[in-house]
């Protein structure tokens, strides 16, 4: 039984309700509602999370056709969509007890109008990327033969990708419908709107999606809505602020916003492309960096670190300008450059390298910070780099990489090896010998400082060793890890023939 | 044993015009009439649900009595400062204590007393419980088996010793209570029984979603859930909320003595059960739309919960006394149709008499007379009387939820639609705490707390 519960003063359905008598979707809760219709987050069958949409039934049962009408209208149109990653996918629509629903992709994410609430004074980079987006929507739905006729900030919504998807096809219309009902938001109606309903003839028309973008650019740098009597009266308190209040923007955004907002419908652009293509000419690029800021971290004093910082633009034209960084201790390639302090640039995608030379830097033990600097046509940006050198741990070098001994059986012998510390740090370090019986090494412990080196004595007895070949290792470890080693080997021969006959088999080894 | 509910149809207008541009927007009064003093009552099966926090166990006194009654403390050495349920506190100890207790009360001492009056009042085929409750709840008397007054009461004493209350804490956290209440209405189902939980609290919530799931739960056990706030400091869009979500009463105790007259009426309500489990249903005919229901008498209230089903729209009543008028107020839009008495909607009232397990339902044809040409329509004044009321409820509401929003404008604007309309019923009283609400607003003073509460509780109680 379909249960509704009030919340304010809607009746909507209730968390849990499971619609249509399949019960594919579960309501999750109300998101949203308007004049003809409830919005609701609701779960699929198959755990996607959807919007569902429920048409009211009109309180006048006079406008039951209009409503009727209203949803044939949206749903056509969601029908017509196509799939674009700037507006909500269309999924399914059916009828449940006596309500028609439409059901679309959920876009998880604040509105416009939220933002813009939060903080009303956007950065313009943000602004030009967000209306490059939204005139791409917009000419994908009129290239679809749709226009939205209701663009506003609570129709559009920031996804988790960063951009803006269009919401809400409830009054959209086909171009050239002749309409009795026009269903716009003040402040975003084009002017021409009020004659048209003064003749009771409405036309749909792709400017007036325009009239209404540029309204919502103008939102966005000015931090405020243009009020609906201002574009009616055709009013010069529109433009004049948008020519005082933004000396500071790119003229270029400033000119098409004009444009766009242009009370002459003829001199206005007339669709979303020509629109977004002016804008692409004439809008300053926007740089995004990612990330914004490159930390190094914790390296020790030898080799280089790389990390990779892209620029991307989100904006007009094309990115183009230089990066430098200025510290000793960094260098920097772009495609096809050499490491250089300073690259040029050119693309809208750029991945910059920025490489860190650790040995450049006398000092350990303190993070350093050097700006890597950007310069391109909005001016200059700086992404922060920072490093801490940190001395390097014991490292142990040994003089050989091997040891022969050969002996006569019964006997005594020495041997002498070398072992450095080539690290930034002193180390107790442990000998030890594996592999056979009767080989020594001394002394077993010893500490080096770094540069520090030792020689070490290597007995080895053939009064315990048995006459025949053997091998063994001699190993250094490190109170932090680091490990070297060498091998051995001992040929303990009966007489002196055997002795020759072992050296020569032993030169033979080592020259395979 | 009766079984019987009069019902009786009011038409907002004695006629609709024919005309399509007539205004189609009609209300309907249904009010309903249970019989009266029915033989046998109904058995009932209540349980207590009694706020312990700390500040239900503290001293009512005025901020001039705190002054006087702790300078007297400190002299001797009697005054300790605690925290309790958020809130600062004094305690006094010894002498100072004793003659406290003598000449001042607190509320949960008021509380007690007034179950004891009510269960004193209880017959034989009734049951009690009590849960107290505080950071932790407890049953503290299970009567679902048997009630003992007299061991009852005894444990209610108990009760107000500060070391059986203090083993609760100080908060109010409120869903283990809820959660205990469904467990003594699961075990005291008796056949055909009216079982309430009646809750009692001066604080905010602590656990307000965890409190909802609950009282869903204890919903759907078909117990009623009445609420009473106590003070100044309880959150009364919660408590009605609750009350209007499970068919219960909301009422509100400014002094924690008005507490023994709000559990009588609602006893008196119970006892008084003609019928139960009533609902009212509107079908729309031909085309006609049912926009909204509300109930009008005893109480103003939007129903909480509508159920629609294959073009009914059907409210719950929950339990009715016999011999007094419930009345429903419902919103239709009507289409156009011909001159002549057409029918344009249906409704039907169902409900379990006392003492049986097979509901009744009556169906009623709702037909208005269709005129061409309408001189002034003849208006019912019980029906534009109560469509005011309404009117100033949805004012009352639409401003509390501006308020919240931050929108002062709306909030002003609100309370100064529900101050002209109650000008224009002869509210005076209640008009003049409307226009101090909304001069208090636009002035951004401080909330009058008190005025706020008896605000609401009054424009519920417009209806009555």
């Amino acid at each position: 039984m379909p249960t509704r519960r009030r919340y304010r003063d809607e009746l909507a359905l209730t968390p849990g309700q499971a619609l249509p008598e399949s019960g594919r979707y579960r309501i999750e809760r109300l998101i949203g509602g308007g004049t003809f219709a409830l919005v609701y987050l609701a779960t699929r069958d198959d755990g996607v999370k959807v919007a569902l949409k429920e048409y009211r039934i009109p309180a006048d049962p006079r406008q039951k056709g209009d409503f009727q009408h209203l949803y044939q209208q949206e749903r056509e149109v969601l029908r017509r969509m196509g799939s674009h990653p700037l507006v909500p996918d269309y999924l399914d629509d059916f009828a449940f007890d006596d309500r028609a629903y439409l059901v679309q992709e959920y876009v998880e994410g604040p509105t416009l109008a939220e933002i813009l609430e939060r903080d009303p004074h956007l950065p313009e980079t943000q602004v030009i990327r967000w209306a490059l987006k939204l005139c791409e929507a917009a000419v994908y739905l009129h290239e679809h033969g749709i226009i939205h006729h209701d663009l506003k900030p609570d129709n559009i919504k920031l996804a988790a990708t960063g951009d803006p998807v269009i919401l809400d096809m409830g009054s959209a219309h086909v171009p050239g419908d002749r309409q009795s009902d026009f269903y716009g938001s003040d402040g975003y109606m084009a002017p021409e709107i009020r004659d048209m309903l003064a003749r009771g003839d409405l036309e749909a028309h792709r400017r007036i999606d325009v009239f209404a973008l540029g309204c919502v650019l103008y939102e966005m740098l000015l931090g405020r809505r243009p009020t609906q009597d201002d574009i009616d009266g055709q009013s010069g308190r529109l433009v004049g602020p948008l020519l005082r209040e933004l000396s500071d923007i790119h003229p270029g955004l400033v000119s098409v916003l004009i444009r766009a907002m242009s009370f002459d419908r003829n001199y206005r652009y007339q669709n979303a492309r020509e629109m977004l293509e002016d804008l692409r000419t004439k809008g300053p690029p926007a740089l995004e960096l990612n990330p914004p800021a490159v930390d190094f971290d914790e390296v020790s004093g030898r080799g280089h670190e790389r990390r990779v910082v892209t620029l991307t633009n989100r904006g007009a034209q094309r990115l183009e300008g230089k990066a430098r960084v200025r510290a000793e201790w960094l260098r920097l390639t772009a495609p096809d450059t050499a490491e250089e302090r300073e690259v040029a640039f050119v693309g809208d995608e750029v991945p910059l390298t920025v490489i860190a030379y650790p040995d450049r830097i006398g000092e350990r033990g303190v993070e350093l910070h050097a700006d890597l600097e950007i310069t391109y046509q909005m001016g200059r940006v700086t992404v922060p780099c920072a490093i801490a050198v940190v001395p390097q741990a014991a490292t142990l070098q040994v003089s050989q990489a091997s040891l022969y001994v050969n002996l006569q059986v019964g006997r005594r012998q020495q041997a002498h090896l070398g072992v450095r510390n080539i690290g930034e740090q002193g180390a107790d370090v442990a000998c030890f010998v594996t592999g056979a019986q009767g080989i020594e090494v001394t002394p077993r412990q010893l500490h080096l400082e770094p540069s520090d080196s030792a020689d070490l004595v290597v007995k080895v007895d053939a009064q315990v060793l048995p006459k025949g070949s053997h091998a063994a290792r001699i190993g250094f470890r490190a109170a932090d890890g680091h490990e070297a080693q060498v091998d051995v080997q001992v040929d303990v021969f009966g007489g002196i023939y055997d002795s020759l006959r072992a050296r020569v088999a032993a030169r033979g080894k080592r020259t395979k | 044993m009766s079984n019987g509910i009069d019902i009786n149809i009011t038409p907002e207008r004695a006629a609709v015009g024919a005309a399509s541009g007539e205004d189609r927007q009609m209300h309907l009064l249904v009010k309903l009439l249970p019989s009266a003093a029915p033989e046998r009552r109904v058995p009932i099966d209540i349980c207590f649900v009694l706020d312990c926090s700390g500040t239900m166990r503290r001293f009512q006194l005025s901020p001039e009595e705190i002054a006087r009654w702790s300078n007297l403390a400190r002299s001797r050495g009697e005054l300790r400062m605690v925290t309790a349920d958020r809130r600062e506190g004094a305690i006094f100890t010894g002498r100072t204590l004793q003659e406290l207790q003598s000449a001042a009360t607190r509320p949960l001492v008021t509380a007690a007393r007034a179950i004891k009056r009510v269960v004193g009042a209880l017959g034989d085929s009734d049951s009690a419980s009590v849960v107290a409750f505080a950071d932790r709840a407890n049953t503290v008397y299970d009567g679902v088996r048997g009630l003992d007054k007299g061991q009852m009461f005894e444990v209610i004493n108990e009760l107000l010793t500060d070391s059986t209350a203090f083993e609760l804490g100080d908060g109010t956290r409120m869903a283990q209570a809820v959660e205990l209440a469904a467990k003594q209405v699961e075990r005291s189902s008796q056949p055909g029984a009216v079982a309430r939980v009646i809750i009692m609290t001066d604080g905010i919530v602590h656990d307000p979603s965890d409190t909802l799931a609950r009282i869903e739960a204890l919903r759907t056990l078909g117990a009623g859930i009445t609420t009473i706030g106590i003070g100044l400091d309880f959150d009364e869009e919660y408590l009605t909320r609750i009350a209007d979500r499970s068919g219960g009463q909301y009422y509100y105790a400014e002094d924690p003595a008005e507490l023994g007259e709000h559990l009588s009426a609602e006893l008196a309500r119970l006892q008084a059960t003609a019928a139960q489990e009533v609902t009212v249903g509107l079908k729309g005919e031909r085309d006609a739309v049912v926009v909204d229901l509300y109930q009008v008498q005893p109480a103003i209230k939007g129903f909480d919960e509508i159920v629609t089903e294959q073009g009914w729209t059907r409210v719950k009543l929950g339990e009715l006394p016999g011999g007094e008028v419930s009345a429903v107020l419902a919103e239709l839009g009507l289409p156009e149709l011909p001159d002549g008495s057409q029918q344009v909607a249906t409704l039907e009232v169902s409900w379990r008499p006392l003492g049986s397990q097979q509901r009744k339902t009556e169906r009623r044809e709702v037909r208005l007379p269709y005129r061409k040409s309408l001189t002034p329509a003849v208006q019912d004044p019980e029906v534009v009387r109560l469509i005011d009321r309404v009117a100033v409820y949805k004012a009352e509401r639409d401003a509390q939820w501006a308020q919240q929003d931050g929108d002062v404008e709306q909030a002003t604007r609100r309370l100064r639609e529900a101050t002209h309309l109650l000008k224009k019923m002869g509210e005076e009283a209640l008009a003049a705490n409307f226009e101090r609400q909304a001069e208090d607003l636009e002035k951004r003073a401080p909330e009058d707390r008190s005025r706020t509460k008896r605000l609401k509780a009054a424009t519920r109680r417009l209806g009555a």
